[in-house]
Protein backbone atom coordinates (compact mmCIF):
# COMPACT_ATOMS: atom_id res chain seq x y z
CA UNK A 1 0.00 0.00 0.00
CA UNK A 2 1.64 3.64 -1.00
CA UNK A 3 1.29 6.14 1.15
CA UNK A 4 -1.85 8.50 -0.15
CA UNK A 5 -0.25 11.66 1.34
CA UNK A 6 3.49 11.73 -0.25
CA UNK A 7 2.67 13.49 -3.66
CA UNK A 8 -0.98 13.34 -3.82
CA UNK A 9 -2.87 15.41 -2.58
CA UNK A 10 -1.21 17.54 -0.54
CA UNK A 11 -2.68 19.90 1.85
CA UNK A 12 0.22 21.77 2.06
CA UNK A 13 -0.52 22.66 -1.56
CA UNK A 14 -4.47 23.25 -0.71
CA UNK A 15 -3.46 25.75 1.91
CA UNK A 16 -1.01 27.75 -0.48
CA UNK A 17 -3.55 27.80 -2.89
CA UNK A 18 -6.29 29.31 -0.76
CA UNK A 19 -3.17 31.92 0.84
CA UNK A 20 -2.73 32.94 -3.04
CA UNK A 21 -6.87 33.46 -3.91
CA UNK A 22 -6.44 35.74 -0.61
CA UNK A 23 -3.84 37.58 -2.33
CA UNK A 24 -0.93 36.41 -0.69
CA UNK A 25 1.61 36.59 -3.62
CA UNK A 26 4.77 34.95 -1.95
CA UNK A 27 2.60 31.88 -1.41
CA UNK A 28 2.61 31.66 -5.49
CA UNK A 29 6.52 32.00 -5.04
CA UNK A 30 6.01 28.70 -2.51
CA UNK A 31 3.98 26.88 -4.72
CA UNK A 32 6.62 27.67 -7.87
CA UNK A 33 9.25 26.70 -5.54
CA UNK A 34 7.83 23.38 -4.34
CA UNK A 35 7.04 21.83 -8.05
CA UNK A 36 9.70 23.97 -10.64
CA UNK A 37 12.63 21.63 -9.66
CA UNK A 38 10.46 18.35 -10.61
CA UNK A 39 8.70 20.16 -13.76
CA UNK A 40 12.23 21.14 -15.06
CA UNK A 41 13.15 17.25 -14.79
CA UNK A 42 10.09 16.12 -16.38
CA UNK A 43 10.41 18.29 -19.08
CA UNK A 44 14.42 17.16 -19.94
CA UNK A 45 13.70 14.26 -19.42
CA UNK A 46 10.84 14.12 -22.31
CA UNK A 47 13.29 15.55 -24.49
CA UNK A 48 13.29 19.16 -23.93
CA UNK A 49 16.61 20.23 -24.50
CA UNK A 50 16.28 24.32 -24.80
CA UNK A 51 13.84 27.19 -22.76
CA UNK A 52 12.95 24.37 -20.07
CA UNK A 53 12.79 27.48 -17.88
CA UNK A 54 10.50 29.28 -20.05
CA UNK A 55 8.17 26.16 -20.07
CA UNK A 56 8.28 26.34 -16.85
CA UNK A 57 6.86 29.20 -16.21
CA UNK A 58 4.46 28.92 -19.07
CA UNK A 59 2.91 26.32 -16.87
CA UNK A 60 2.65 27.69 -14.02
CA UNK A 61 1.43 31.05 -15.56
CA UNK A 62 -1.11 28.91 -16.87
CA UNK A 63 -1.86 26.72 -14.09
CA UNK A 64 -2.69 30.05 -12.12
CA UNK A 65 -4.40 31.61 -14.71
CA UNK A 66 -6.69 29.11 -14.59
CA UNK A 67 -7.02 27.49 -10.99
CA UNK A 68 -10.84 28.37 -10.78
CA UNK A 69 -11.09 25.81 -13.34
CA UNK A 70 -9.24 23.31 -11.43
CA UNK A 71 -11.29 21.20 -9.54
CA UNK A 72 -8.90 19.01 -7.58
CA UNK A 73 -9.84 15.78 -9.01
CA UNK A 74 -5.95 15.09 -9.21
CA UNK A 75 -3.60 16.53 -6.93
CA UNK A 76 -1.98 20.06 -7.73
CA UNK A 77 1.82 18.46 -8.56
CA UNK A 78 -0.22 16.18 -11.41
CA UNK A 79 -2.43 19.14 -12.58
CA UNK A 80 1.19 20.81 -13.15
CA UNK A 81 2.03 17.73 -14.84
CA UNK A 82 -0.65 17.50 -17.17
CA UNK A 83 -0.12 21.40 -17.77
CA UNK A 84 3.32 20.82 -18.93
CA UNK A 85 3.39 17.80 -20.97
CA UNK A 86 0.47 19.87 -23.05
CA UNK A 87 2.37 22.35 -23.42
CA UNK A 88 5.34 20.26 -24.55
CA UNK A 89 3.49 18.46 -27.17
CA UNK A 90 2.34 22.05 -28.42
CA UNK A 91 6.34 23.07 -28.99
CA UNK A 92 6.67 19.97 -30.53
CA UNK A 93 4.01 20.23 -33.16
CA UNK A 94 5.07 23.50 -33.54
CA UNK A 95 8.77 22.39 -34.18
CA UNK A 96 7.49 19.83 -36.37
CA UNK A 97 5.33 22.52 -38.76
CA UNK A 98 8.66 25.13 -38.48
CA UNK A 99 10.03 24.90 -42.05
CA UNK A 100 13.68 24.81 -41.70
CA UNK A 101 13.36 22.81 -38.28
CA UNK A 102 15.08 19.67 -37.69
CA UNK A 103 11.90 17.39 -37.09
CA UNK A 104 13.00 15.19 -34.13
CA UNK A 105 11.97 11.42 -34.63
CA UNK A 106 12.57 9.15 -31.80
CA UNK A 107 15.97 7.83 -33.27
CA UNK A 108 16.86 11.28 -32.70
CA UNK A 109 16.81 10.72 -29.00
CA UNK A 110 19.68 9.15 -28.48
CA UNK A 111 21.63 12.89 -29.06
CA UNK A 112 19.55 13.99 -26.80
CA UNK A 113 21.55 14.09 -23.59
CA UNK A 114 24.96 14.17 -25.17
CA UNK A 115 26.02 17.29 -23.20
CA UNK A 116 24.71 16.30 -19.94
CA UNK A 117 26.89 12.73 -20.48
CA UNK A 118 29.79 14.71 -19.75
CA UNK A 119 28.54 15.24 -16.41
CA UNK A 120 28.09 12.00 -15.87
CA UNK A 121 30.70 10.20 -15.13
CA UNK A 122 29.46 6.27 -14.75
CA UNK A 123 29.55 4.53 -17.60
CA UNK A 124 26.56 2.71 -16.42
CA UNK A 125 24.64 5.49 -15.89
CA UNK A 126 25.53 6.94 -18.95
CA UNK A 127 23.71 3.79 -20.79
CA UNK A 128 20.66 3.69 -18.72
CA UNK A 129 20.33 7.34 -20.05
CA UNK A 130 20.83 5.57 -23.21
CA UNK A 131 18.11 3.26 -22.64
CA UNK A 132 15.78 5.40 -22.02
CA UNK A 133 16.45 7.65 -24.49
CA UNK A 134 15.00 4.71 -26.84
CA UNK A 135 11.45 4.70 -25.17
CA UNK A 136 8.80 5.57 -27.18
CA UNK A 137 7.32 8.98 -25.99
CA UNK A 138 4.54 7.95 -23.78
CA UNK A 139 6.93 4.84 -22.12
CA UNK A 140 9.16 7.57 -21.22
CA UNK A 141 6.70 10.04 -19.50
CA UNK A 142 5.53 7.01 -17.53
CA UNK A 143 8.82 5.58 -16.91
CA UNK A 144 10.22 8.85 -15.50
CA UNK A 145 6.97 10.20 -13.90
CA UNK A 146 7.08 6.75 -11.55
CA UNK A 147 10.37 6.46 -11.48
CA UNK A 148 11.71 9.66 -10.62
CA UNK A 149 9.08 11.66 -9.25
CA UNK A 150 7.82 8.15 -7.33
CA UNK A 151 4.06 9.13 -8.64
CA UNK A 152 1.27 6.14 -8.52
CA UNK A 153 0.14 4.35 -11.67
CA UNK A 154 -2.97 6.74 -10.81
CA UNK A 155 -1.29 9.63 -10.99
CA UNK A 156 0.59 8.93 -14.03
CA UNK A 157 -2.45 8.02 -15.67
CA UNK A 158 -4.48 11.59 -14.70
CA UNK A 159 -1.11 13.34 -16.26
CA UNK A 160 -1.01 11.73 -19.41
CA UNK A 161 -4.18 11.00 -19.93
CA UNK A 162 -4.32 7.16 -20.28
CA UNK A 163 -5.87 4.38 -17.53
CA UNK A 164 -3.83 2.92 -14.73
CA UNK A 165 -3.60 -0.26 -16.48
CA UNK A 166 -2.34 1.13 -19.84
CA UNK A 167 0.28 3.11 -17.48
CA UNK A 168 1.07 -0.01 -15.78
CA UNK A 169 1.91 -1.72 -18.90
CA UNK A 170 3.93 1.19 -20.45
CA UNK A 171 6.05 1.37 -17.09
CA UNK A 172 7.11 -2.56 -17.38
CA UNK A 173 7.58 -2.46 -20.75
CA UNK A 174 9.56 0.01 -20.57
CA UNK A 175 11.74 -1.37 -17.66
CA UNK A 176 11.70 -4.73 -20.31
CA UNK A 177 12.65 -2.48 -22.54
CA UNK A 178 15.91 -1.05 -20.85
CA UNK A 179 16.99 -4.00 -19.22
CA UNK A 180 17.38 -5.63 -22.91
CA UNK A 181 19.89 -2.82 -23.80
CA UNK A 182 21.70 -3.43 -20.85
CA UNK A 183 22.36 -6.72 -22.02
CA UNK A 184 23.21 -6.14 -25.47
CA UNK B 1 19.41 -9.45 -16.86
CA UNK B 2 16.07 -11.81 -15.90
CA UNK B 3 12.75 -10.57 -14.34
CA UNK B 4 11.75 -11.30 -11.00
CA UNK B 5 8.17 -13.61 -11.72
CA UNK B 6 6.42 -11.67 -8.97
CA UNK B 7 4.99 -8.98 -10.77
CA UNK B 8 3.33 -7.11 -7.43
CA UNK B 9 6.73 -7.27 -6.26
CA UNK B 10 8.14 -5.09 -8.65
CA UNK B 11 5.64 -3.29 -9.21
CA UNK B 12 6.51 -1.33 -5.74
CA UNK B 13 10.20 -1.47 -6.45
CA UNK B 14 10.06 2.57 -6.85
CA UNK B 15 7.63 3.52 -4.32
CA UNK B 16 10.35 1.50 -1.69
CA UNK B 17 12.68 3.54 -3.29
CA UNK B 18 10.76 6.95 -2.68
CA UNK B 19 9.60 5.57 0.99
CA UNK B 20 6.10 5.28 0.02
CA UNK B 21 5.26 2.24 1.04
CA UNK B 22 3.48 1.73 4.81
CA UNK B 23 5.77 -0.13 7.52
CA UNK B 24 4.69 -3.30 7.08
CA UNK B 25 4.69 -3.33 3.06
CA UNK B 26 8.30 -2.31 3.12
CA UNK B 27 9.28 -5.05 5.59
CA UNK B 28 7.95 -7.32 3.48
CA UNK B 29 8.77 -5.92 -0.23
CA UNK B 30 12.42 -5.48 1.14
CA UNK B 31 12.41 -8.88 2.46
CA UNK B 32 11.87 -9.82 -0.59
CA UNK B 33 14.31 -8.02 -2.25
CA UNK B 34 17.27 -9.27 0.48
CA UNK B 35 16.67 -12.72 -1.34
CA UNK B 36 16.00 -12.11 -5.24
CA UNK B 37 18.88 -11.34 -7.54
CA UNK B 38 16.62 -9.86 -10.30
CA UNK B 39 14.63 -6.98 -7.74
CA UNK B 40 18.21 -6.32 -6.77
CA UNK B 41 19.52 -5.44 -10.15
CA UNK B 42 16.56 -4.00 -11.26
CA UNK B 43 16.22 -1.33 -7.95
CA UNK B 44 20.04 -0.66 -8.92
CA UNK B 45 18.57 0.51 -12.67
CA UNK B 46 15.78 2.48 -10.68
CA UNK B 47 18.86 3.89 -8.67
CA UNK B 48 20.79 5.19 -11.56
CA UNK B 49 17.62 6.56 -13.58
CA UNK B 50 17.21 8.71 -10.38
CA UNK B 51 20.70 9.62 -10.29
CA UNK B 52 21.01 10.46 -13.96
CA UNK B 53 17.62 12.68 -13.72
CA UNK B 54 18.95 15.42 -12.31
CA UNK B 55 16.89 18.77 -12.24
CA UNK B 56 18.22 21.59 -14.49
CA UNK B 57 18.42 24.95 -12.70
CA UNK B 58 15.45 26.69 -12.72
CA UNK B 59 15.17 30.79 -11.59
CA UNK B 60 11.92 29.90 -9.40
CA UNK B 61 12.03 33.55 -8.44
CA UNK B 62 11.33 34.90 -11.78
CA UNK B 63 9.03 32.70 -12.20
CA UNK B 64 6.95 33.34 -9.09
CA UNK B 65 7.39 37.10 -10.33
CA UNK B 66 5.53 35.76 -14.05
CA UNK B 67 2.46 34.95 -11.82
CA UNK B 68 -0.23 37.41 -11.78
CA UNK B 69 -1.98 38.15 -8.88
CA UNK B 70 -5.52 36.59 -8.52
CA UNK B 71 -8.44 38.17 -9.66
CA UNK B 72 -10.83 36.39 -9.04
CA UNK B 73 -13.36 34.41 -10.93
CA UNK B 74 -15.90 36.28 -13.56
CA UNK B 75 -19.37 36.02 -13.13
CA UNK B 76 -19.34 33.88 -16.27
CA UNK B 77 -16.40 32.09 -15.22
CA UNK B 78 -18.47 31.18 -12.05
CA UNK B 79 -21.84 30.50 -14.11
CA UNK B 80 -19.82 28.00 -16.17
CA UNK B 81 -18.39 26.37 -12.97
CA UNK B 82 -21.80 25.80 -11.92
CA UNK B 83 -22.86 22.01 -11.89
CA UNK B 84 -26.39 23.26 -12.15
CA UNK B 85 -25.32 25.14 -14.97
CA UNK B 86 -23.13 22.76 -16.69
CA UNK B 87 -26.23 20.83 -16.31
CA UNK B 88 -29.20 22.77 -18.27
CA UNK B 89 -26.53 23.00 -21.07
CA UNK B 90 -25.93 19.03 -21.00
CA UNK B 91 -29.99 18.93 -21.51
CA UNK B 92 -30.76 21.58 -23.90
CA UNK B 93 -27.84 19.86 -26.16
CA UNK B 94 -29.58 16.74 -25.89
CA UNK B 95 -32.89 18.98 -26.44
CA UNK B 96 -31.55 20.06 -29.55
CA UNK B 97 -30.06 17.05 -30.99
CA UNK B 98 -33.08 15.40 -30.27
CA UNK B 99 -35.06 18.20 -32.24
CA UNK B 100 -32.52 17.81 -34.99
CA UNK B 101 -32.61 14.06 -35.52
CA UNK B 102 -36.54 14.47 -35.03
CA UNK B 103 -36.95 16.54 -37.92
CA UNK B 104 -34.31 15.22 -40.01
CA UNK B 105 -36.20 11.41 -39.22
CA UNK B 106 -39.82 13.38 -40.63
CA UNK B 107 -37.84 14.40 -43.80
CA UNK B 108 -36.65 11.06 -44.47
CA UNK B 109 -39.87 9.05 -44.05
CA UNK B 110 -42.10 8.23 -47.00
CA UNK B 111 -45.05 9.43 -47.45
CA UNK B 112 -48.13 7.30 -46.31
CA UNK B 113 -49.96 5.34 -48.47
CA UNK B 114 -53.43 6.14 -48.91
CA UNK B 115 -56.11 4.24 -48.05
CA UNK B 116 -57.76 2.82 -50.57
CA UNK B 117 -61.49 2.94 -50.78
CA UNK B 118 -63.46 -0.02 -50.25
CA UNK B 119 -66.95 0.02 -50.40
CA UNK B 120 -69.70 -1.91 -49.87
CA UNK B 121 -70.99 -4.04 -52.95
CA UNK B 122 -73.03 -1.75 -54.95
CA UNK B 123 -76.53 -2.30 -54.68
CA UNK B 124 -79.15 -0.58 -57.36
CA UNK B 125 -80.66 0.90 -54.01
CA UNK B 126 -77.28 2.67 -52.92
CA UNK B 127 -76.09 3.77 -55.96
CA UNK B 128 -76.51 7.64 -56.57
CA UNK B 129 -75.53 9.30 -59.42
CA UNK B 130 -72.20 10.37 -59.41
CA UNK B 131 -71.50 14.51 -59.19
CA UNK B 132 -70.65 15.14 -62.80
CA UNK B 133 -66.71 15.68 -63.10
CA UNK B 134 -65.66 18.69 -64.15
CA UNK B 135 -63.55 18.81 -67.26
CA UNK B 136 -59.86 18.85 -66.86
CA UNK B 137 -57.88 21.67 -67.86
CA UNK B 138 -56.13 21.77 -70.33
CA UNK B 139 -52.83 23.20 -71.63
CA UNK B 140 -49.71 23.54 -69.87
CA UNK B 141 -51.29 23.79 -65.76
CA UNK B 142 -52.92 20.68 -66.20
CA UNK B 143 -51.93 18.80 -63.21
CA UNK B 144 -55.04 17.19 -62.75
CA UNK B 145 -54.51 15.35 -66.66
CA UNK B 146 -51.89 13.19 -65.19
CA UNK B 147 -53.90 11.97 -62.05
CA UNK B 148 -54.88 8.29 -62.27
CA UNK B 149 -58.36 7.81 -63.96
CA UNK B 150 -60.96 8.23 -61.50
CA UNK B 151 -62.14 4.72 -60.17
CA UNK B 152 -65.40 3.51 -59.37
CA UNK B 153 -66.10 3.68 -55.71
CA UNK B 154 -67.45 -0.28 -56.44
CA UNK B 155 -63.64 -0.98 -55.98
CA UNK B 156 -62.54 -4.94 -55.48
CA UNK B 157 -65.88 -5.89 -54.46
CA UNK B 158 -66.93 -5.28 -58.09
CA UNK B 159 -66.22 -8.89 -58.65
CA UNK B 160 -68.81 -10.26 -55.78
CA UNK B 161 -71.59 -8.50 -57.64
CA UNK B 162 -74.46 -10.71 -59.11
CA UNK B 163 -75.09 -10.53 -62.34
CA UNK B 164 -78.15 -8.81 -61.74
CA UNK B 165 -76.21 -6.17 -58.99
CA UNK B 166 -74.26 -5.60 -62.30
CA UNK B 167 -76.86 -5.49 -64.94
CA UNK B 168 -78.60 -2.77 -62.64
CA UNK B 169 -74.88 -0.76 -62.29
CA UNK B 170 -74.46 -0.81 -66.28
CA UNK B 171 -77.60 0.43 -66.37
CA UNK B 172 -77.08 3.63 -64.06
CA UNK B 173 -73.93 3.99 -65.53
CA UNK B 174 -75.55 4.35 -68.98
CA UNK B 175 -77.57 6.91 -67.68
CA UNK B 176 -74.59 8.52 -66.19
CA UNK B 177 -72.53 7.98 -69.90
CA UNK B 178 -76.23 10.13 -71.16
CA UNK B 179 -75.62 12.62 -68.84
CA UNK B 180 -72.19 13.30 -68.87
CA UNK B 181 -71.77 11.94 -72.96
CA UNK B 182 -68.89 14.75 -73.48
CA UNK B 183 -66.45 13.61 -70.23
CA UNK B 184 -67.12 10.13 -70.15
CA UNK B 185 -63.19 9.64 -70.26
CA UNK B 186 -62.45 9.26 -66.84
CA UNK B 187 -64.55 7.14 -65.59
CA UNK B 188 -65.89 4.74 -68.97
CA UNK B 189 -62.03 3.53 -69.13
CA UNK B 190 -61.96 2.59 -65.79
CA UNK B 191 -64.80 0.55 -66.15
CA UNK B 192 -63.94 -1.13 -69.10
CA UNK B 193 -61.25 -2.88 -67.62
CA UNK B 194 -63.56 -3.28 -64.16
CA UNK B 195 -65.71 -5.65 -66.46
CA UNK B 196 -62.92 -7.87 -67.48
Amino acid sequence: MTDPGRSGDDPRDAELIARWKAGNQRAASELVQRHASALARFAVSCGAREDVDELVQDTFVRAFGSLDGFRGDSSFRTWLFTIERRLLMDRRRSEKRRPQGMEINEGDAATEFDALDDLVADEAQIRVRRAIERLTPTQREVFVLRVTEGMSYREIAQAVSTTEGAARVHYHNAMRAIKEFLDA
Amino acid sequence: MRECANGEMRDLLPDLLHDRLTAELRIVVQAHVDGCADCRAELAILRRVMAINVAPRVDASRIAAAVPPYRGQSAWGRAANSPLVRIAAAILLLAGAAAVITNAAGRSRPPEPVPQTVQAPVSPANVEPAPVPTAPPRGPTTGVAHRAPMELAVGESFHDLSDAELRTLLEELGKLEAVTSTETEAVAPSLGRGGQ
